[in-house]
């Protein structure tokens, strides 16, 4: 660790040591419209759909 | 003051000072190297010890030089002076962390997330805190435990085909009604994130809807629960979804004895068939923050990055960087990361098709518009909504792709175009002296 620090410090190196955490927006897709349109299948961009564990129901009456 | 000016008056001043309000914690990371938090406001770094130790030395006591004889002294540090400033430069100055500087950095955000709007802000979510109690141990296993079997009970009964089938019998009356119960129902998942992390005594952030890729979706800022234990942040990843599926079982039991609403019955099931697609852990949804907080790794990609780079490496016998990660957690991560890139094969195809489909919905919208006659043109109000439900993927999927244009493309040459020419200009000032 010590040795680490006297070397040269860099951004990148800097990162073994201090990392920011990320914003967390804990998201729900509530229309799950992604995919109905471009996928007949009903799939979704989570394709969870397409395993058939979810709807598409944005848009299911144009599918 | 502009922003140098204020991180070199950090400098000409020989004492150091933390800034009101920065907090430092133990990180759980469920690792045996400790790690540290430090928080300010709504930012949070994770941070070696060493980097913890120079930020308590800064307490408005001690200079640079006697913050290197206090590590020297009492931690065995040997770090000289020069380095020293250059860390604390870097680890307190840019992140304004110390008093009389300013951030030159931004806090990390989800780039795949835009237009977004906040519905509630955080001094009205407070207001549901007396919610916390469901969050108590044993309400969470009892709710959670009916919960869970009324889940097993619609997934066996129904399946999403017999949902859609339902759907495409509903006029757009009630279409709009289920629009409108789903949304209840997402906003009420929200919540669910919102007073988990309140039941842990963690302030909550805003509730809003955005587009996520190409996703609508409604979020719930819980930025501030890194400050809380592993096991707490994963509940409060679920609690969402637990939150969701006490509300959709109390609205099924209060329908099946009172109501007898077919319709409210498919809005219900919609609803909770849309809670199994959110465990998805591959992109940013309840089922990736479950994984980031289960194995304790906050930064997921770059340490299956590391993973697969020391594979090769040891294939070429170059040496490795060292992961500090425990067998079991690499094991679940070789396999992650296998799927997550079949994932994104699917849904990097499946961007491209929408991408296609709507400019060709677009082409085709356009040469019928032109080919009508002005008299022939007379949508009523059932045409217009039609038409809008019609192409709702096509203009989310238009305006993503204008977003990764301007991100991508014509921000980063106006960035590079200002750069050039600051530095011409500057060039020319020094001619000029």
């Amino acid at each position: 660790m010590i040795t680490s620090i006297n070397s040269a410090i860099d951004n990148k190196e800097l990162d073994l040591f201090m990392k920011e955490l990320e914003e967390r927006d804990e998201m729900l897709c509530f229309f799950n419209a992604c995919g109905t349109a471009a996928n007949p299948c009903g799939g979704q961009a989570c394709a969870a759909g397409c395993i058939g564990i979810s709807v598409c129901f944005l848009g299911l009456h144009v599918a | 003051m502009d922003l140098a000016e204020a991180n070199s008056y950090s400098w000409s001043n020989p004492v150091l000072t933390v800034k009101e309000g920065v907090e430092t914690s133990i990180f759980d990371d469920g690792n045996e190297q400790t790690t540290y938090l430090i928080t300010m406001s709504n930012r949070h770094w994770r941070v070696s010890e060493t980097i913890y130790r120079i930020l308590c030395c800064m307490d408005g006591t001690r200079t640079v030089e006697d913050i290197q004889q206090f590590l020297h002294t009492h931690f065995e540090l040997q770090i000289d002076g020069h380095k020293l400033e250059q860390i604390i430069e870097m680890a307190f100055v840019r992140n304004g962390i110390l008093e009389g500087t300013s951030a030159t950095t931004a806090p990390p955000h989800n780039k795949m997330m835009w237009g977004q709007f906040t519905l509630l802000r955080p001094v009205f979510i407070e207001k549901f805190k007396f919610f916390s109690f469901i969050f108590h141990k044993r309400q969470l296993i009892v709710w959670g435990s009916i919960a869970l079997i009324w889940l097993t009970y619609i997934f066996s009964v129904y399946s999403n085909t017999h949902v859609i089938s339902s759907m495409f019998s509903l006029s757009i009356k009630d279409i709009v009604f289920c629009y409108l119960f789903v949304f209840l129902a997402g906003m009420t998942h929200e919540f669910g994130h919102s007073i988990a992390a309140m039941s842990y005594g963690v302030y909550p952030g805003r509730i809003g809807v955005g587009v996520y890729f190409v996703m609508p979706v409604l979020f719930s800022d819980v930025t501030k629960i890194w400050r809380i234990k592993r096991l707490q942040r994963v509940i409060v990843d679920l609690g969402g979804m637990y939150l969701q599926c006490i509300f959709l079982m109390v609205s099924f039991v209060l329908n099946a004895l009172f109501i007898h609403s077919d319709l409210l019955n498919i809005a219900i099931l919609l609803s909770g068939f849309t809670i199994l697609g959110n465990f998805n852990p591959f992109i940013k949804f309840d089922g990736y923050w479950v994984l980031v907080d289960f194995l304790g790794i906050t930064e997921v990609k770059t340490v299956m990055y590391q993973l697969w780079m020391n594979q090769f490496r040891r294939l070429l016998h170059k040496p490795t960087v060292p992961v500090v990660l425990s067998k079991g957690k690499k094991a679940v991560l070789y396999i992650y990361s296998i799927f997550t890139a079949c994932f994104f094969v699917y849904f990097i195809r499946f961007l491209a098709g929408t991408f296609i489909l709507a400019f060709q919905n677009v082409k085709t919208d356009i040469a019928a518009l032109l080919k009508m006659a002005p008299a022939e043109f007379h949508p009523d109000f059932t045409d217009i909504v039609n038409y809008l439900s019609d192409r709702i993927t096509t203009f989310i999927a238009l305006f993503f792709f204008l977003h990764l244009v301007w991100r991508y493309a014509v921000r980063n040459l106006l960035f590079k175009y200002k750069k050039r020419r600051t530095s011409v200009q500057e060039e020319v000032r020094c001619a000029a002296d």
